[in-house]
């Protein structure tokens, strides 16, 4: 049942992914899954200091962890899904003892979550390099997605012969414009890493380094299901052994109910069927918190902070609002851009020009796979803006396109739009002269 | 059957073959050939009905297209624009050529071009394909991979030897070219010749390597449309090729055998970049006349002028 769930869940992901073209409707949030996340919600809310409108989607998470606990790395998180997935196919049969280190590990993704808050806290985004959904969003956009049009391509181009003897028009002239991204290797590399990772120990990711993980954590032991052992239970280890999240300590009728993430593996596994999950309402009597120090904690917001620090003193800060970097039209200003940006590259994705481009160091250190237009790749379409409605967290806003209005916002990079309301950006391959005065364009 | 005495005799045959000429030049009805004499049909009126009106005033489709044929139309859908923009043909022109060429019995009608910008993009907004999407037998295509592409020679190719063209375009196929009337920044005028440049691969390097005009003539030697009908119901008089720019209101079909000549007609309609000029001032215009392709001056030729 719940790998039925996650493989339901990892498609529904996929398709939404999928859907985020300039054809998107209104209506459709193709980024639903970096709306529901509330870690990237909270550090856009934190860096930015502004109220994000699609960031309240996070509620309904947060609403369901306290509710249920922490199903949705079980059920829901489509890198849980993947993850779960490789493991099956790479590491199953692979012999994984304990890690002598686990406990301290297991305090690291509570340090990184202290981390990337603390740094939030100084305005600067660094969540996105770790968060789930972003690192997996990323993945599909960079590398997945352009993969997926290569082998579709290398498809149509082998049955070409047929669909021509067929008659078939229009899938024999059927071609795909390959899209192409700067740092495809470099995020193949992480997601290669993350799954490798689990040749250690399953889910290791889950268990030591996800931060998203550790926030729900921080809710769940207050969900209303909890594992119960029953007396039955001779102890013979089996969930343990078993428990992907190592949720079960020496003695098998306590859980650590934080890492618990309700899969219900050790309830299938146990020869005894001891194990059952119930609804209780017992409330925070049994909270077990975060085992973080307190020594740790204080290390990670001085890590935090000090990341921080390193990323907003540098000369690439003061000179963010002049520099010729140009972004996504409808863009925030600069430095407001750069805080609220979660960098999950769904407006890469779906940028149908393959214009927008993951930057590298050209904003400065924490301006990491921000989009940017790269003008040689092609023009920016000018009545398009799906950009805008597949950020999550509208560092990049909806623009409702046809007029041109001033900005109120002098230094914003978005494209020019000219007196007949046109943008002419790039609109000859970034050649555009226009003798019309120009003017910011923003609603 | 050799010997056979029952077959007519060559006397008989010369006898009927030659009456039968007679017959047939004296009593030839002049008001049908009447059409077939004009070089130019001038048609003013809504793009739908002018363009009926001006394939008719050519000849009638029939004239290009027979049974069983392949057609290529080659309409401007370079740009992701609205047609009010005026930089690309109206939808309702091509249609009106598409269903005219299925009436006429064609095979199959393929709407191409090489678009500029995103093919998607282009057939969606330029509204041609949405508006050949009930007509069976008719595909509208932008096309913008090499695959789609093969080379040929170009034999009286003075800056060009070889070109890759659209391989639809080969074996066979009628060629009717629908452009749209439209300013250019390089070549000035926009108009029926060069628009064959969305009919091949390497666009580019017209504007760089060698003398884009001279590269349009050597084109036009090798790629010939039976048929051009210029789009001149709107006309983009600045700001092409891709606009926005000053668009006027001609209301013209132009259409017409001879390819330089409904250029040269076209370049005379409106006020360009806000001068009048003729079709001998269009350099590429020019070298496609000097070359034999075509009538240039307008006063030689014979026009049809008509309104729907």
């Amino acid at each position: 049942m719940r790998k039925t769930v996650q493989a339901l869940s990892l498609l529904i992901f996929t398709a939404f992914f999928l859907l985020a073209t300039y054809r998107l409707p209104d209506w459709l949030p193709a980024d639903l899954y970096l709306r529901i996340d509330p870690l990237l919600g909270l550090n856009a809310l934190l860096a930015s200091r502004e109220m994000i409108g699609r960031v309240l989607w996070s509620l309904i998470l947060i609403g369901a962890t306290l509710a249920v606990g922490r199903f949705f790395c079980a059920y829901v998180c489509p890198l849980g899904a993947a993850i779960d997935g490789f493991d099956f196919l790479l590491f199953r049969k692979v012999r994984r003892a304990a890690l002598r280190t686990d406990s301290t590990l297991r305090r690291w993704k509570y340090g990184l979550l202290v981390i990337f808050f603390a740094a939030a806290a100084t305005g600067v985004s660094l969540v996105y390099f770790m968060d789930p959904i972003a690192l997996l969003t990323r993945f599909y956009a960079f590398f997945l997605y352009p993969l997926l049009i290569t082998v579709a391509n290398i498809l149509l181009d082998l049955l070409r012969p047929l669909f021509q003897g067929l008659g078939w028009v229009g899938l024999a002239h059927q071609h795909n414009p390959q899209p192409v991204f700067y740092m495809t290797a470099v995020t193949l590399l992480i997601f290669g890493a993350v799954i490798a990772l689990n040749r250690l120990a399953p889910r290791f990711w889950c268990r030591y380094l996800c931060p998203l993980g550790a926030l729900l954590s921080l809710i769940s032991p207050l969900g209303v299901f909890r594992r119960r052992v029953s007396p039955e239970c001779d102890l013979c280890m089996v969930c343990r052994k078993g428990c992907p999240m190592g949720a079960i300590g020496e003695d098998p009728f306590k859980t650590v109910s934080a890492d618990c993430i309700q899969c219900r593996e050790c309830a299938g596994i146990c020869p005894q069927k001891a194990i059952s999950y119930p609804a209780s309402f017992s409330g925070v009597g049994e909270y077990s918190g975060p085992d973080l120090s307190r020594r740790g904690f204080v290390y990670s917001v001085g890590g935090g902070l000090t990341l921080g620090f390193l990323s907003l003193r540098t000369p690439f800060t003061s000179l963010q609002g002049r520099r010729q970097l140009i972004r996504p039209p409808g863009a925030l200003p600069e430095t407001a851009f750069l805080r609220t940006c979660i960098r999950c590259g769904e407006c890469m994705k779906s940028c149908i020009t393959n214009t927008l481009q993951p930057s590298l160091w050209e904003s400065g250190f924490s301006g990491l796979w921000t989009p940017k237009l790269e003008l040689r790749m092609a023009a920016c379409e000018p009545n398009c803006n799906v950009c805008g409605k597949v950020c999550p967290t509208q560092a990049i806003r909806s623009l409702s396109m046809g007029l041109a209005k001033l900005s109120p916002w002098q230094d914003t990079q978005a494209p020019f739009f000219n007196s007949s309301a046109t943008c002419t950006l790039g609109s000859r391959a970034g050649l555009a002269a226009t003798s019309a005065p120009v003017l910011p364009c923003c609603s | 059957m050799i010997g056979d005495k029952r077959g007519i005799s060559r006397r008989q045959f010369l006898k009927v073959t030659a009456a039968g000429v007679t017959f047939g030049l004296a009593g030839y009805p002049p008001f049908l050939s009447a059409a077939e004499e004009v070089d130019l049909a001038v048609i003013s009126g809504e793009p739908a009905a002018a363009t009926r009106k001006a394939l008719e005033v050519v000849g009638g489709i029939a004239r290009f297209v027979k049974k069983g044929q392949r057609v290529v139309i080659k309409p401007n859908m370079s740009f992701a624009r609205t047609p009010d923009f005026a930089a690309t043909t109206h939808p309702q022109v091509v249609v009106a050529v598409a269903h005219a060429c299925i009436d006429a019995g064609a095979k199959e009608v393929l709407v191409l071009d090489h678009t500029l910008q995103r093919a998607e993009l282009c057939l969606d907004r330029t509204g041609i394909r949405d508006a050949c999407r009930n007509i069976p037998g008719v595909h509208v295509l932008a096309l913008q991979d090499r695959k789609f592409f093969r080379e040929i020679r170009i034999p009286q190719g003075k800056v060009l030897e070889r070109v890759e063209v659209l391989t639809d375009l080969l074996d066979n196929a009628v060629l009717i070219n629908v452009p749209v009337a439209k300013s250019h920044s390089t070549t000035g005028v926009s108009l029926g010749l060069k628009g064959l440049m969305g009919l091949i691969w390497d666009r580019e390097s017209f504007h760089y390597r060698f003398n884009i005009n001279e590269g349009i003539a050597d084109l036009a030697t090798v790629i010939k449309p039976q048929l051009t009908i210029l789009d001149a119901t709107r006309a983009m008089a600045s700001g092409g090729p891709g606009g926005p720019g000053d668009v006027k209101k001609p209301n013209l079909i132009i259409a017409g055998v001879d390819p330089v000549a409904v250029d040269s007609y076209g370049v005379g309609i409106v006020p360009w970049h806000g001068r009048n000029f003729k079709g001998r001032q269009v350099e590429h215009l020019l070298a496609a006349h000097q070359r034999g392709l075509g009538k240039i001056d307008v006063e030689k030729l014979r026009i049809y002028k008509g309104t729907v």
